[in-house]
Parts: structure tokens; C-alpha cells; sequence
């Protein structure tokens, strides 16, 4: 009787664990990554259950045109024209779905203010596909982010 | 059994508390002046030439479009006259097109599409029917009015495009294509060996988000026969982001202007062209009929948005007639090459009017 | 004739018209709050915000739309002019799409109180209001290093029109 109690509060607490095991693997995409034009760095984070990437820094800061900083001229909506890209929440809603992917997300472009549906792999540790998609995965573009260290 | 359970509790208390809200996390330990120093964990930030630059008009998926002529005279010379002079014809078959219109349909979809390489498949489809206002003299079985009233004119093609960059400021862009072209139908499409084979080779660089250019080489049927012609690639944005060019010389050159992110004109020309083998017309056993299309079009196009990735175009302009004749090619499907200085005789010298013209789409875009 | 069917058309679009009812929600009480110190560039700051439709006893089936109408910040006494550059407020809750409501660039000097300009297409607010959570986040672009922690306080009103 004494082995079955024991046995049993093994179990539950086996149980109890695992249901509780932490979600690293979806975390594995916090981090700043870069994209392959080197024209912005983006800071992943999670805030709530899912994952945004927001712009941190820009090689070319300043519009050349306006010379302030660069905001979100294109944006279709004309009220939020002057959102400032440094900030600017480019990644949105993905949630980790298995097998290194993260979906459900979307991917703005402030060059033409288009929003896309996006596929995130994690190829390595260090090494994203990021696809931007219209509709059918076939019809978009996949660009190669690699995760940045800041030196110390 | 208690000692033993309270342990059971200090370890999987400290598994449900280790739990990271990675979010407080981060906002603890921001600080955006530290992303200027920064390095890649692997050694390798290689980055790559994107094949656009700011403000280009988009490049389309699909794209479903009607073009429509308006009236003009066509004037055909007899067949197997071979008129020496083109100045001098006297007509065999005259007539007034009230009408030259069709649909063209195209699509072009990435098979391979990443930073370091894209490789897009496509086809098109364009066709051209002609209606005759009069009644066309002569009503014979050679007349070549006659098969253009019935069948119209149709190309169908399948084109590959590669763009491979080969670092961040050069890159390769190649094509071929293959169309067939003629008075066929689509339950009585004509063999392939009339297949027509274009293909080009360019080289080019892109220094900065606002320019790239490309020189190279094309083997083309633009202006109706079989040329081999250099090609120049020009598309620039000026600073202000409001106007540019789009420039393939000398295929097409347009000037362009950027109203916003979503609407745009451009103002230029298109050369247009094919080879078209016309079947129908009895001739010799080892002949075949081969009508050498090329226009000028030159044009105003109007491009928006109309929603999401949907754009429509509407584009104005004068179609100036460069060639209508036709030549006589082996009936193995084989063409010869002629150029600007070869001195092969045309089996038929014929003249079209020009005609202004108008052309609506709708497209499935990537901006 | 023509005047039976005029009368039909005007009582239909009475009909219809007269089913829909616009009400003010007004979360005068928002605390975002993020830990210091905070570094140059964007910092978060966020709030849950609990069962406002049921609080207020709205129906989530019955409600057609949702919009900001307006939205206040206000400034606590420890910010110096100038300290923050601008802010943009976004809705999220865990089954929806992150939206961008409202944002102000730059921040007018002198006042404790900015309202901030609110979007004009707001897509969606639905969907985030009929959970029993969401969150409010505001992005702040701080101009310096600060260390001392912040707390805003928002006002925000919400126009929900229901049938």
C-alpha cells in the first residue's frame, strides 16, 4: 500500500512536470536578427503567447528627402503616415507551431506599405528562412535573416 | 513517505517557476544604442542584390488584360510575287480592319525564390482577332484577309526568367522562351516545329536602392523575324522618390512617375512583334507562309491599386505598323536569320495603317 | 404604386437602421507600466485590461464594431520635455492580430495630457474585444538613458456599435 502511494505521487508528479515543461523551443526565435540586405537589424520578443519582431536600428536612420527620421510614409492608412520606423513592429502574431516553424504571422514592408503573409523556419540556431507570401506560399519571396550577438 | 513527497514538491516547484516571461526580460535589458555594435554568430553576413529598386512599378503573378485597335487600312501584295521594292506595291487584297482586339493572359510564378536566387516559370497567351468593315476582295482560298477574319492571330508561349545575384552590387539575369505563334486554334494547334526560340543574357550592377543597369544580349523576335540584338537595362528612381525610369532597350523604354506607393504612370514605348505561320493557304509542298509582326506602341499607362495585391491598368497609345510582311520558310519548321542587313526577298510586302489603341488589365501583383 | 414602394424603402432603412445603437465604453484607469531603467530608443509598457464587454454589459454576438475614438495620456510629473519622442498604442490579446490604434509623433512640449491620433481604419477591434483579456501596449521612444521607474495612465474610449 505504502509502494502504490509512493508509485502513484511519482506519477502524478511526472505528469505534473512535464505539463508544466517550459516552451523553449518557441523561444529559440527571441533574439535580434538581421536581414539579408543589412538595411535594419529586428529584435524578436514574445508578449503574451506569441512572437513580434520590431525595428532597432536602421543603417540609414534619416530620409534623406525630409531629413528627419524615417517613418512609416507608406502606410496605406494616411493617419499613421508618421509612425517612426525605429520601433516599428514589422513581424506580428506568429505562434510556434512544431518542427521549427513559427506561422499565423505577418510581415509589413515599409518601402511600399504592403503587408504579407509570412512562414518563419529556423534553419540552425542562427539562421532564419523568413517567406513572405500572397495567399499561396508559391506566390512570395524568402529572405535569409542570421541572429546577431552584441559585442561586450 | 513525507520527507519523500516534500522533495517530489521542491523539484517540481522549481520546474513550474522556471518559466521565463521573456518579455519583462526584455524591456529590463533594453538598450538601443547597442544594436549599432553588433556581430553575426557564424562569421557570415553575406548580403545580396535585391533584382528591384525603390518604386518600380510591380512586377505581376497573373495578369488578365483586353486590347482593342481601333479602325485602320490593311493592304496586302499577292502571294509569290516577291515584290522587289516595297515602295511600288500595288495591293492584291485590300481592307479595313474596324476591328483588332483580344485577350492576353499571362502569368509568371516563382519557382525558386530566395535572396540569392530566383527563378520564375511562365506562360502567356495572346490572342488577336480582326473584323473586317467591307467586303474583302478577292474571296479566294489564297487570300490571307480571309484566314486573319476567320481564325484571328495566337501566341502561346512558355518563357523561364533566372536572376542570380552575385553579390551586393552584381548580378546575372537570363531568359528564354519559347512561342508558337499563328492562325491556329485551339482545337487545331498547329505543330510544334514552329516553335520560336528567344533567349537573353545580361550583366549587370546595382549600386545603390535607387539604380541598376544591365548590358547583354538577346536572340529575338521583337520586331516579327529572327534579330540577335544588344540589350541596356536601365531603371533609376530620382531622390525625391517621385520619378524614374524603366528602361530595356531596345525592347521597351518608358518614363515613370510615382503618384504614391499605390498609383503610378508611366509614358514610353513597347516594340511588339512575333512570327506567325498561317496555315490554310494552299501553297507549295515545301513552303510554309511566316507573317513578320512588329509594332511601336507608343503609350501612356496608368497603374493602381485596387485592392490588397490587385492592380489595374489602363493603358492609351498609337500602334505604328514596323512589319506585316511575310516570308515563305521550310515546311520543317526551321526559320533563317535576316536581320538588318540580310538580303532574303519577302514573299509578301504588306502594310497596315496605324490605329490609336486601348488596353485594360487586371493583375495579381508582388510589389 | 410609387408611393407604396417609397414608403416601404424609408420603413425598411428605418428598420434597419433603427437596430443598431452606438455606445461609449470609457476606460478612464489604464496603468501602463513597464520596470526601469529605461534605454534610448523604444521601450514597451503594457496593461491587461479584463472582461470589459461583460462589464459593461454588452453581448459579444450582439456587436458589430469597435472602435477607439480617442485616447489620452497622460504624463507622470517625473518625465523632464523632451525625455520621449513619440508613442504608438497597439491592442493585442493571444488569439488575435496585433493592432495599431493610435500613435503621436512628436510629442507636443508643455502639456501633461496627449491625445494621441487614432487611426483611421481600424480593422479587427472586434475580435480583441470578445476575449476575456487583452492588452494595451505602448511604445515609447525614449531620447536618453532613464532610470527612475514610469507608470502612464490612458484614458481611452471606445465607440461600439451593436445591434
Amino acid at each position: 500500500m505504502k509502494t502504490t502511494a509512493k508509485l502513484f505521487s511519482v506519477l502524478f508528479f511526472l505528469i505534473l512536470i512535464f505539463s508544466f515543461t517550459p516552451d523553449d523551443d518557441g523561444d529559440r526565435l527571441v533574439g535580434v536578427w538581421a536581414p539579408s540586405n543589412g538595411k535594419a537589424r529586428i529584435k524578436v520578443e514574445k508578449i503574451g503567447n506569441k512572437y513580434y519582431g520590431k525595428i532597432v536600428w536602421l543603417r540609414e536612420p534619416i530620409d534623406p528627402v525630409t531629413q528627419i527620421p524615417k517613418v512609416d510614409k507608406n502606410n496605406p492608412d494616411a493617419s499613421m503616415q508618421n509612425v517612426p520606423l525605429k520601433g516599428y513592429r514589422l513581424l506580428k502574431d506568429f505562434i510556434y507551431s512544431g518542427k521549427n516553424e513559427w506561422t499565423e504571422g505577418t510581415i509589413y514592408d515599409p518601402e511600399n506599405g504592403s503587408t504579407y503573409s509570412c512562414l518563419i523556419t529556423m534553419k540552425d540556431n542562427n539562421t532564419l528562412d523568413i517567406r513572405g507570401y500572397i495567399g499561396l506560399k508559391a506566390l512570395g519571396r524568402t529572405d535569409v535573416w542570421k541572429r546577431l550577438e552584441i559585442k561586450k | 513517505m513525507k520527507r519523500f513527497t516534500l522533495l517530489l514538491f521542491l523539484f517540481v516547484g522549481n520546474q513550474l517557476f522556471s518559466q521565463t516571461d521573456s518579455t519583462k526580460k526584455v524591456e529590463e535589458e533594453e538598450d538601443y544604442s547597442i544594436y549599432e555594435n553588433v556581430t553575426s554568430t557564424d562569421g557570415q553576413n553575406k548580403t545580396f542584390c535585391n533584382p528591384k529598386i525603390f518604386d518600380l512599378s510591380p512586377s505581376r503573378f497573373i495578369s488578365i488584360a483586353w486590347d482593342q485597335q481601333m479602325p485602320y487600312d490593311m493592304e496586302l501584295s499577292q502571294l509569290f510575287s516577291y515584290p522587289k521594292d516595297s515602295t511600288n506595291i500595288v495591293p492584291y487584297e485590300k481592307a479595313n480592319a474596324n476591328s483588332t482586339s483580344g485577350l492576353r493572359l499571362f502569368a509568371n510564378i516563382p519557382v525558386i525564390s530566395s535572396n540569392k536566387f530566383l527563378w520564375q516559370l511562365g506562360l502567356n497567351y495572346w490572342n488577336m482577332k480582326y473584323v473586317f468593315s467591307e467586303k474583302i476582295t478577292p474571296t479566294l482560298d489564297t487570300s490571307l484577309i480571309q484566314q486573319l477574319q476567320k481564325n484571328g492571330l495566337t501566341t502561346m508561349g512558355l518563357h523561364s526568367t533566372v536572376y542570380k545575384p552575385l553579390n551586393d552590387k552584381q548580378f546575372i539575369l537570363m531568359q528564354v522562351s519559347a512561342d508558337l505563334s499563328g492562325n491556329y486554334t485551339f482545337s487545331n494547334i498547329q505543330p510544334l516545329k514552329f516553335t520560336r526560340y528567344s533567349a537573353s543574357i545580361l550583366w549587370g550592377k546595382r549600386p545603390n536602392d535607387r539604380k541598376q543597369w544591365a548590358i547583354g544580349l538577346s536572340r529575338t523576335y521583337r520586331v516579327g523575324e529572327l534579330n540577335f540584338l544588344p540589350i541596356i537595362l536601365y531603371n533609376w528612381t530620382a531622390p525625391n522618390r517621385k520619378w524614374g525610369t524603366e528602361i530595356l532597350f531596345p525592347a521597351r523604354v518608358h518614363v515613370r512617375k510615382n503618384f504614391n506607393a499605390r498609383s503610378l504612370v508611366m509614358a514610353g514605348y513597347e516594340l511588339e512583334g512575333q512570327s506567325y505561320r498561317i496555315g490554310g493557304i494552299p501553297l507549295s509542298v515545301d513552303k510554309e507562309l511566316e507573317i513578320r509582326r512588329g509594332e511601336l506602341r507608343l503609350r501612356l499607362e496608368y497603374q493602381r491599386q485596387i485592392w490588397g495585391f490587385i492592380w489595374g491598368t489602363i493603358q492609351v497609345g498609337y500602334r505604328h505598323n514596323y512589319s506585316f510582311n511575310a516570308d515563305y520558310t521550310q515546311i520543317g519548321g526551321s526559320d533563317f536569320f535576316r536581320g538588318f542587313v540580310g538580303k532574303q526577298e519577302y514573299a509578301m510586302i504588306n502594310k497596315l495603317g496605324g490605329a490609336p489603341y486601348f488596353n485594360v488589365g487586371i493583375h495579381l501583383v508582388s510589389p | 404604386m410609387k408611393k407604396i414602394l417609397f414608403l416601404s424603402f424609408f420603413v425598411i432603412i428605418l428598420f434597419s437602421c433603427k437596430n443598431q445603437s452606438v455606445t461609449s465604453i470609457e476606460l478612464n484607469d489604464v496603468n501602463l507600466t513597464a520596470e526601469g531603467p529605461y534605454f534610448e530608443g523604444p521601450n514597451s509598457f503594457q496593461s491587461k485590461i479584463l472582461n470589459t464587454l461583460k462589464i459593461n454589459n454588452i453581448n459579444p454576438e450582439n456587436v458589430d464594431k469597435i472602435v477607439l475614438a480617442s485616447a489620452i495620456l497622460i504624463l507622470p510629473d517625473s518625465i523632464e520635455a523632451g525625455l520621449i519622442q513619440d508613442f504608438s498604442l497597439q491592442l493585442v490579446s493571444n488569439s488575435s492580430e496585433m493592432k495599431k490604434v493610435a500613435f503621436i509623433n512628436p510629442i507636443p512640449t508643455g502639456k501633461k495630457e496627449i491625445e494621441l491620433t487614432v487611426a483611421q481604419e481600424q480593422e479587427g477591434i472586434n475580435e480583441i474585444f470578445s476575449k476575456e483579456e487583452f492588452t494595451t501596449l505602448l511604445d515609447a521612444n525614449f531620447s536618453k538613458d532613464f532610470e527612475t521607474n514610469i507608470q502612464f495612465k490612458a484614458k481611452l474610449k471606445f465607440n461600439i456599435t451593436t445591434h
